[in-house]
């Protein structure tokens, strides 16, 4: 269950970016909306892709952006972005993105559960679907609040 | 055993990457030591195995570990292999 980690404002279905910056952009914009992270926040993941390439892009059409704690998070917390259609990245071995998830952690090293409960939707395949299949980001809140299956 | 996770920015993937490794070799009953970092601070000299992907594993300092990469991070069992593989060859 990823509810914990975000809000409804921090939450959008079937964008329709064409171009990673503009996704990492709204990734980060979804992430000021909910609180937990400032505009500053969003420049360094846009500047960490710009440096280190899409190596966030963590499985096969799974976006993870994120940047270091002091580039301006301001609380553990996450966005989450569907596309309408895939972009590439860039990043060969996991392919063009679908699903983007931003997070932010300000490093005290109490994000773990928050971690462990991405790691908990992202590794099943059906929750996946569910959270790609939503067409309205009413739809996709209420489907990140689904109780991960054991 | 000491393992060492890497990545950009040393609080999501390579943290992920941690939270696996434990797992898998707590799983297989293999005592060790995972430690993560970011490309920008990780010293891989002291550890045995580096847990990375194709992108960090070219920008790693040259080291003495065995470097594993891994780039689907929900590919468990992929990873259990790999990592089991490699520390069967340090034992």
């Amino acid at each position: 269950m990823l509810t914990p980690y975000t809000t409804f404002n921090a939450v959008m279905a079937q964008a329709t970016f064409t171009t990673p910056q503009a996704v990492i952009t709204q990734t980060g914009r979804l992430l000021e909306r909910g609180g937990y992270a400032s505009a500053a926040y969003t420049e360094a993941m846009r500047a960490s892709f710009a440096l280190n390439g899409a190596y966030f892009v963590i499985a096969p059409g799974i976006a993870l952006p994120h940047a270091r704690p002091e580039a301006g998070a301001l609380a553990n917390g996450l966005s989450v972005l569907t596309l309408a259609h895939p972009v590439d990245f860039g990043n060969r071995a996991n392919g063009p993105v679908r699903l983007v998830i931003g997070l932010s952690a300000t490093g005290a090293g109490d994000h773990l559960a928050m971690l462990q409960a991405v790691v908990a939707t992202l590794g099943d395949r059906w929750r996946v679907r569910q959270l790609l299949d939503c067409t309205t980001s009413a739809d996709l809140f209420q489907a990140l609040q689904v109780t991960d299956r054991p | 055993m000491r393992i060492l996770t890497v990545c950009g920015a040393g609080v999501g993937t390579s943290l992920m990457e941690k939270m696996f490794a434990e797992q898998i070799l707590t799983a297989a009953g293999i005592p060790a030591v995972v430690d993560n970092a970011d490309i920008g601070s990780a010293t891989p000299n002291g550890y045995d195995v580096v847990l990375t992907t194709s992108l960090f594993a070219d920008l790693l300092p040259a080291t003495t570990a065995q470097v594993i990469i891994h780039d689907n991070l929900m590919d468990q069992a992929g990873l259990r292999e790999k990592l089991l593989a490699a520390v069967a060859k340090e034992a």
